[in-house]
């Protein structure tokens, strides 16, 4: 088979299955509708079949200068995207409240966009272009909107839309931006080319506000502090399992952009000459990012304004990772991708418990909403505990093991050089902020277990929803103790990444040594 | 067999654990009973360690070892052992697990299942402490062990139990990832001298640390210790947690959680820290003093029995950690064997509280007096766990407190290695002798004796659980095994000190390196306890 079709088969998969969902959501029969998320399951399970092909032929070749590439780190993100993905059907699994009326229904848009968003993240994961990664970014972000917009009869929905939509277009504009500056250094789309074109170069300023643009506008898709207004609003005014899916896909496009971004210079970000601002920019926003967003959540009583402003600090610390990136054989992105799976996996579960409660009709927001939900459900109170628990970072959780990834690439990777008290500080922050962020959490614990009060709100569960739970929940155990089987796989990813892309930065290295003493 | 003794540790409570909760029966009394079966067949399982470890010869190696990767690219691997030291501190977690699970049985009206389960599951992740040989491993179960407790203080305690329960979480997380933040910076360390990533404790024992990050160091372990521990003045979550949580949770508490902190101390700042250990020892000295006074003069006026009990906890652990910091064979033997004998007279003593408690519904000395004419088991089982805290020879507690008070008093004047206390540090300590003699006999005399003064009795139970006025032969059998320990090390301390010995040596090689061009005289420090019945 023809390898670039090889590549990105999965994606067009992805994008068939969704114009299907279109045709189909309009379809008389309410049967056919009622089936749309079976449909969007199995389109996604057969994507992912279909990416796991190359494990078994062997990974196609593809020479350097084309729009996409597969690396084994883009096809590790290709996999985490669509299992995920697969949970995120699960969770958002509901009946279609307007079964008689075709027109009124929403099934088929709610599932069609939520393909098209999984397929923009695969485009993102073999981009090796800048307009690749931009169209990618893109249609990441667009159905998003869509969706949010979607998901709730209720004015908050449609504020939460319009404010994502614009400021989403703003910092799109702006990553754009930077992507003009870059192609005008380089004359050049494409990566690799721009990656050389920057080592062979010298420091110019341009590169400084190239970068920063760039950096400014996928902190937005990652709600990193000064970007993270929209955050609590839009979590809010969504329903609970699109909000579930936006503090996953923007957050995973986000980070995939920026490694593919930072990859173009060199890691460690602080001890390397060429981009110290760079450098300066991440380590700055993730500290900011980290102890802003713990504090704002600390002064919230709306369980979904908490875990909005959770993500943002979650943010923070996988920022850390990318601060040391591929330095020391890819230890940085290596525990980004373990912290971002488990962070996914685990906040997925709480919004999933989160969308089964009900008051008057509308989803349960208020922590005192939760109030006996131990004694009346107490599986789902107990998965809510671990969902949370791991969210703290607690032993035998997966979250730990993700703080311990980063924790520990901060500082094996990190400390050397110039870099050294730099990590010890973001160190520092890191480890206090995991027990500020225990302030808020355990009051969602607290609201299911301890405070009095009696459950009044309504729990509506389906099978589906069920499982999505009970994976997310065993999934977040399973990485707590063996978290072998995730972790192993992302530092070979990471490893070879990092292989790949130093390589030729050293042939570059000596041709640029080459040609000064030649000039000399 | 004897490589999977350790894993079936905490194997058999989680698993138990998970089977409570899907046990089909309606029979809340059958859960705790089951619960009671998985607990006591652990505490099985530990004797059985301890026959096997017995037939090894003391030797002060790591026995049953067992290994697996944990995370190998980032240098953890599960990897369990017991020495002397863990030896006696998995049998205390072994034997409180069931006693407090049997305790429950009254006195839990709510979520049987939930209740039992987290006992299980804190039995498993107190063992894990213990055999942890692995630094990363250890603090996984140290932090993990907050989990059930918050749960257990908050779900089941008194009514200031959801404030008790969050200052608990959060004072000794806060200090536990600082403590985490060492821990990898110490593997980093070393990783960056050898070139193996690695978190083996007795590995990281020989890091040479530069002095600049022996500061940082020191406190970052500290602020996890000593919160945990508690020492003055991180102690101020302690009191509440203990008054609020219910009977076995502070049972558990008192008897093995606070040694987590005292084991770390023990297990790996001092080895790990020597030197700067060695400097900082007369300010964790005076803290430790402090404590002992203040904890004292605390219990003295409280008028909750239970919160006197918990103030006594502070003084007695202050004792604990000033014999370790003595630097010396003793000091350290004592102190391990003071974590032993806390474990059990004061958990004893809040065993037997909640008895009264669970008759009376009050704790309140206004409330209560004359209670020895009426409970006359009860009293002498009082009687005998507070003459043991107080620290009365032929009881458990003198020894431990002897030994530790000799260790600070000749710490400084040894010609062998001159050790950082001294003989002002053993005399101010000494006087929270005379101060717990005298709270433990006040509380004694307000409750058992003078005019008899009982509240109504409260006894809502069901008809098959009624309480007799005095303790029935559930409780007597509950509290016998405590009781017959702490007059068997009481008189005969010997099989304690004989298997730690080899052991604590080890620790005390470690530690005892400051001032290298004196050549220590090992042989002399190890037979120290001559004079030892």
């Amino acid at each position: 088979m023809n390898d670039l079709l090889t590549i990105i088969l999965p994606m067009i998969i992805l994008i068939a299955g969704g114009l299907l969902m279109l045709m189909l959501g309009l379809a008389k029969n309410a049967t056919v509708r009622l089936n749309l998320p079976t449909i969007t399951l199995a389109v996604i399970v057969f994507a992912l079949l279909i990416t796991l092909c190359p494990y078994l032929f062997g990974c196609p070749k593809i020479s350097p200068d084309t729009s996409v590439k597969l690396t084994t780190l883009g096809r590790f993100v290709t996999f985490i995207t669509l299992a995920i993905g697969a949970l995120l059907v699960l969770v958002g699994f509901r009946p279609d409240r307007s079964q008689d009326d075709p027109e009124k229904s929403i099934a088929g848009e709610y599932f069609a966009m939520m393909l098209f968003s999984l397929s923009g993240m695969l485009m993102i994961a073999v981009a090796n272009n800048l307009i690749v990664l931009f169209l990618g970014m893109e249609l990441v972000s667009i159905p998003t909107y869509v969706m949010v917009g979607l998901s709730r009869r209720h004015d908050h929905a449609r504020e939460a839309a319009l404010k994502y939509f614009f400021l989403g277009a703003m910092a799109a504009a702006i990553m754009v931006y930077g992507f003009s500056f870059l192609y005008g250094l380089a004359g050049s789309t494409n990566l690799d080319v721009i990656s050389e074109a920057i080592n062979a170069g010298h420091f110019t300023g341009m590169q400084s506000i190239a970068f920063s643009l760039i950096i400014v506008g996928l902190c937005f898709k990652i709600a990193a502090v000064p970007m993270h207004f929209y955050a609590a609003d839009v979590y809010q005014g969504a329903a609970s399992p699109v909000t579930a899916l936006l503090a996953f896909l923007p957050k995973l496009a986000g980070f995939y952009g920026l490694i593919l971004i930072i990859s173009l210079i060199e890691w460690p970000l602080l001890s390397n000459k060429l981009p110290v601002t760079v450098g300066i920019i991440i380590g700055l926003l993730a500290a900011l990012t980290m102890t802003l967003g713990n504090a704002l959540a600390l002064m919230q009583k709306n369980v979904k304004r908490i875990l909005a402003y959770s993500s943002i600090a979650h943010s923070g610390y996988m920022m850390i990772a990318l601060l040391i990136g591929t330095a020391n054989n890819g230890s940085g992105i290596a525990s980004l991708l373990f912290y971002i799976s488990v962070y996914a996996i685990s906040t997925i579960g709480a919004f999933g418990i989160l969308s089964l409660i009900e008051r008057d009709g509308e989803e349960a927001q208020q922590l005192s909403d939760l109030n006996g939900l131990a004694k009346q459900h107490p599986a789902l109170a107990a998965a809510l505990a671990v969902c949370v628990f791991s969210l703290i970072g607690m032993p035998l959780t997966g979250g730990f093991i993700g703080k311990f990834t980063v924790f520990s690439s901060l500082v094996t990777g990190g400390a050397v050089g110039t870099m050294r008290y730099t990590s010890i500080v973001l160190l520092i922050m890191g480890v206090v902020n995991a027990a500020i962020a225990a302030g808020y959490y355990l009051r969602i614990i607290a609201a299911c277990y301890i405070d009095d009060g009696a459950f009044t709100a309504k729990v509506r569960i389906k099978p589906p929803q069920a499982i999505a739970i009970a994976l997310a929940v065993a999934l977040t155990i399973i990485l707590g103790v063996a978290p072998q089987f995730l972790a192993s796989p992302a530092a070979k990813a990471a490893s070879e990444f990092s292989t790949d892309i130093q390589i030729p930065i050293q042939q570059t290295i000596k041709k640029a040594d080459t040609a000064f003493a030649i000039n000399e | 067999m004897s490589t999977y003794i350790l894993p079936l540790l905490i194997l058999i409570p989680v698993l138990g654990a998970g089977l409570i909760t899907i046990i089909p029966t309606k029979c809340n009394r059958c859960i705790g009973r089951f619960a009671l079966t998985i607990s006591t067949l652990t505490f099985g399982m530990t004797l059985l360690m301890l026959a096997i470890f017995l037939k090894g010869g003391i030797d002060g190696e790591y026995k049953l070892l067992f290994e697996c990767d944990f995370l190998p690219q980032l240098g953890s691997s599960i990897h369990f052992g017991i020495d002397g030291i863990s030896l006696w501190l998995v049998m205390l977690t072994g034997l409180l697990s069931p006693l407090s699970i049997w305790s429950s049985f009254t006195s839990i009206r709510q979520g049987h299942r939930s209740y039992y389960a987290l006992l299980l599951l804190l039995q498993a992740g107190m063992t894990g402490v213990f055999i942890s040989m692995d630094l990363l491993m250890f603090y996984m179960f140290f932090e993990f062990t907050l989990v059930p407790l918050f749960l257990v203080v908050g779900i089941w305690g008194g009514p200031q139990r959801r404030p008790a329960a969050f200052k608990l979480f959060i004072y000794t997380m806060a200090g536990g990832v600082l403590t985490f933040a060492g821990i990898i910076y110490i593997a980093w360390l070393h990783y960056s001298n050898t070139g193996t990533l690695t978190f083996d404790i007795a590995t990281l024992y020989g890091t040479s640390i530069p002095e600049s990050a022996q500061l940082m160091l020191f406190l970052a372990f500290f602020a996890g210790f000593a919160v945990k521990v508690p020492l003055f003045p991180f102690h101020t979550w302690l009191p509440l947690a203990h008054t609020e949580a219910p009977t076995a949770g502070s049972v558990i508490l008192a008897g093995v959680l606070l040694k987590l902190g005292t084991y770390g101390f023990m297990r790996i700042l001092l080895p790990m820290l020597p030197e700067i250990s060695y400097q900082l020892a007369p300010t964790v000295a005076v803290l430790s003093i402090i404590g002992i006074i203040y904890g004292s003069v605390c219990a003295w006026v409280q008028t909750d029995i239970k919160k006197l009990v918990a103030y006594s906890s502070v003084a007695h652990l202050g004792f604990c950690m000033l014999g370790m910091f003595a630097f010396n064979h003793e000091g350290l033997s004592g102190s391990l064997l003071y974590m032993i004998n806390h474990g059990i007279s004061t958990g004893a003593l809040f065993l037997v509280i909640g008895m009264v408690y669970e008759r009376y519904h009050t704790r309140e000395f206004s409330k209560l007096g004359g209670l020895a004419v009426k409970m006359p088991i009860m009293a002498v089982f009082m009687i005998l766990f507070s003459l043991s805290s107080i620290g009365l020879p032929g009881l458990n507690g003198f020894v431990s407190e002897f030994s530790i008070l000799y260790a600070v008093f000749t710490s400084g004047s040894e010609a062998a290695f001159a050790g950082p206390l001294g003989k002002p540090y053993a005399i101010i300590a000494a006087s929270g002798v005379i101060l717990s003699a005298i709270y433990m006999l006040y509380m004694c005399q307000r409750l058992l004796f003078g005019p008899l003064n009982e509240p109504p009795v409260h006894d809502d139970l069901p008809e098959a659980d009624k309480l007799p006025v005095d303790l029935n032969c559930r409780e007597s059998m509950i509290l016998m095994p405590l009781a017959i320990l702490v007059v068997v090390l009481g008189v005969y301390p010997k099989i304690f000190f004989a298997s730690t010995s080899p052991a604590i040596q080890k620790i005390q090689d470690k530690i005892c390196v400051v001032q290298d061009e004196k050549p220590k005289d090992t042989a002399s420090t190890a037979n120290g306890m001559k004079w030892m019945p």
